[in-house]
């Protein structure tokens, strides 16, 4: 035995695959998972293989679909043991709520979509939009499960805000991704003047917007670390936009009741949005998503929006003007539905 | 197959497909590692997607869910046809080269080092960075090709890659492996950077960072360098003395192989021949000389070859103790003429009588009359040799020698 780690102690073989034993070790401390992010994966796993099944359009397809959420719901059910049953919703929602995230499912066309997310902020808030209404508000973060039409579609969708059973959900994430990304580029192409942010339309929106963030910390640049700046435009921006948003929501809870198509509802807060609180961005932003509604109504709805707000032509377009036509159109298919 | 499995795709725009190294052993372990992946991926790659399932819980590689058997098994699994033919041309076009420097043990402890690594960084990266990610299932051998191609750059620096620009351009260049591997490093490292920032490309690029520096960081602590500064010095001997002309390299690498190893006969040898191409130098006769001197203790019939070779461009001889072994050896493999020639020229060279000298007249003298049946020959130098060494203990046979070849001419 001595021979054998007389021989083995020196050897620079061995060093490595000591070596390899400690980065397995260090290793170790850094993947190790908690209960908690095993059910969400679980979670997650079964809420996708649903919407694979749901989006398959082959037999093939959907019998692996079945398979792999069998074997997700299995898991999931071993894993959330002791913690909730995860068929009733309920319960899944006051587990995912005390970690600080929001869960929600609901029925779309017959099947299932679902929602988890983290909680930024929740609280109440009343608004006029122009019926008065007092809604209850989560502002959500990073999605951990995204809801069906956006595992579809991608990045294509953009949701602002949406109805919850009982609350109004506001996505920050339908807006942050793009912060971020334009705060990336032009703090880098370093803009020395205004005319330096017309090079896109969604640029120039977002500078008509943000005209005393932007100048503060592209052209004046009063952060010179560039994490502290991008917070502080981040977090600014979502303040400009936020009324707009909730306006949106307030909207949306007074639809709650209502039995309006969802795509017909959306229009509605979205153009509830631009008339209140309008800006640049947004509109650009919801003019652009197209809408691929079968519903003729909504459809001509998003189109008229399109035509009037030709935001190409920048700067024929005004606050005023945004939020006038909103309303004109809003008022055109309420109109058009109740007729 | 899995929901979203790393695959690395190699090279998609610039294709190695070779290198400027021979090899000197078949690459048996190489082989063997394709076969083992393509044995495993062959039954595999169908729809199976109950069996599919339990593969990527059980054997692909989950950093945040883990058996420590899926760090290795993972190693051996592939997504699809392209990420197992990109792995399979990295690996035949690295491995070959890293198993012929380092011998199939170092080689397979590396891979498996190495590939090991490469898991385990890409799982700490995720960690770190992208926790949510940790239950995405990793699979494929790139981790441990990445570490292959570390050892080659520290390795084999000095030689050059084969690439193809594109799969369907005519064309190949050539680039030194020292800028083309750290491009291929710098190019995943970004990926990775990438990958943390949330643009996903599906590859598990910190898995192939990971392999590269466990690679090369391995090579460091093995001091690898020695042997590759060396390997370095007879690669540019070994191609630089064949050509015709621009040889000055190769002369200069072999004299510093030379510092470190002065009595390796191949070297000499090779420094001869280049020394005396164009002329014959004195330089080139020293490493000729040097060289059959050492080739007589190793090897003996090459001895007797390198110095027909010698005769050739020289007509010379080398000191009587060396000279006599030679004869006996050139008049063994029937080169007696030779073995005449140069025992005439030693006899004749009125260097110092010692026992040599001795030897060289009475094996002179015994290829006369036996070899060629020149009694008249033999007999003149046996009459040499008494006068010469008149006190010689061999004067008896000599004499005898004599008396009877003097019969044997007069009858």
């Amino acid at each position: 035995m001595r021979k054998i780690l007389r021989k083995i102690i020196p050897s620079k073989h061995a060093h490595l695959c000591f070596g390899l034993f400690a980065l397995y070790g260090i290793s170790l401390l850094i993947t190790h998972t908690s209960h908690f992010e095993k059910i969400v994966d679980g979670l997650k796993g079964y809420c996708y293989s649903d919407y694979k099944v749901r989006n398959s359009l082959f037999s093939e397809e959907r019998m692996e679909g079945e398979f792999y959420r069998e074997k997700y719901e299995e898991r999931l059910s071993s894993l959330a043991e002791g913690f909730f049953d995860y068929h009733d919703k309920k319960e899944v929602q006051a587990f995912f709520m005390s970690k600080g995230l929001l869960y929600d499912e609901w029925q779309e066309k017959n099947r299932n979509s679902y929602l988890l997310a983290q909680v930024i902020e929740k609280g109440r808030r009343k608004a006029e939009v122009p019926e008065e209404v007092i809604f209850d508000y989560l502002i959500l973060g990073d999605k951990k499960i995204v809801p069906f039409l956006e595992y579809k579609k991608g990045q294509q969708v953009r949701i602002f805000a949406s109805a919850g059973e009982k609350e109004v959900y506001i996505h920050k994430d339908s807006l942050e991704p793009l912060l971020l990304w334009y705060f990336e580029s032009l703090w880098v192409s370093k803009p020395k003047e205004p005319k330096h942010f017309y090079n896109d339309t969604l640029t120039y929106s977002l500078y008509r917007d943000l005209q005393d963030i932007c100048n503060h910390i592209f052209i004046k640049r009063f952060y010179l670390n560039k994490q502290n700046a991008q917070g502080y435009f981040v977090e600014e921006a979502f303040k400009v936009f936020l009324p707009t948003m909730f306006a949106m929501g307030a909207r949306m809870a007074v639809d709650q009741d209502s039995n309006f198509q969802s795509d017909y509802q959306y229009l509605r807060a979205c153009l509830t949005g631009l008339s209140l609180n309008p800006n640049y961005t947004m509109a650009y932003l919801i003019i652009r998503s197209s809408s691929n509604s079968y519903n003729p109504l909504v459809r001509k709805g998003w189109e008229e929006l399109r035509q009037r707000l030709d935001i190409t032509y920048s700067d024929e377009i005004t606050l005023d003007k945004i939020s006038k036509v909103s309303q004109e159109i809003f008022e055109k298919v309420k109109n058009s539905s109740t007729h | 197959m899995n929901r979203n499995a790393r695959i690395t795709p190699e090279g998609v725009k610039v294709i190695p497909v070779g290198t400027n190294l021979n090899l000197k052993n078949f690459p048996w372990a190489t082989i063997a590692l394709l076969f083992t992946n393509w044995i495993i991926f062959i039954p595999f790659s169908g729809n199976f997607y109950w069996i599919d399932f339990w593969i990527s819980q059980y054997l692909f590689s989950v950093p945040g869910d883990q058996y420590p058997w899926q760090l290795i098994t993972g190693m051996f699994f592939h997504a699809d046809l392209l990420h197992i033919l990109g792995n399979s041309l990295f690996l035949l076009v690295f491995g070959p080269s890293v198993e012929d420097k380092l011998g199939w043990k170092d080689y397979l402890f590396l891979y498996f080092l190495t590939g090991i690594s490469a898991n385990l960084i890409h799982g700490m990266m995720y960690g770190f960075f992208v926790r949510e990610e940790l239950f995405i299932p990793s699979l494929g051998a790139s981790g441990a090709i990445s570490g292959v191609m570390g050892v080659y750059l520290y390795r084999c620096y000095y030689s050059k890659i084969k690439l193809m620009i594109d799969l369907f351009l005519p064309f190949r260049i050539k680039l030194p492996a020292f800028i083309i591997l750290p491009l291929w490093f710098a190019r995943d490292f970004m990926g990775g950077i990438d990958s943390i920032r949330g643009i996903g490309q599906n590859v598990a690029f910190w898995a192939h960072v990971g392999g590269f520096v466990a690679g090369f960081g391995a090579c460091r602590y093995l001091h690898y360098e020695i042997q590759a500064r060396r390997e370095k010095l007879e690669f540019v001997a070994q191609t630089s003395l064949q050509q015709y002309g621009g040889y000055g390299e190769g002369i200069e690498a072999t004299k510093k192989l030379l510092e470190s190893d002065p009595e390796n006969p191949e070297l000499h040898l090779n420094l001869a021949r280049a020394e005396s191409r164009s002329w014959s130098s004195p330089k080139g006769r020293e490493h000729y000389e040097k060289a059959i001197k050492l080739l007589l203790e190793k090897d003996p019939e090459k001895a007797a070859e390198v110095y027909i070779e010698y005769w050739k461009k020289y007509f010379s001889i080398l000191e009587p103790s060396y000279q006599v072994r030679l004869s006996l050896l050139l008049s063994k493999m029937s080169n007696v003429n030779l073995a005449v020639q140069s025992l005439q020229t030693l006899v004749d060279s009125g260097r110092p009588l010692d026992i040599y000298m001795e030897q060289a007249h009475l094996n002179l003298a015994k290829i006369y009359d036996q070899g060629l049946g020149r009694a008249d020959l033999a007999q003149h130098v046996y009459e040499k040799f008494l006068k010469k060494f008149p006190g010689s203990k061999h004067r008896g046979f000599v004499e005898k020698m004599l008396h009877s070849n003097q019969k044997g001419v007069n009858s």
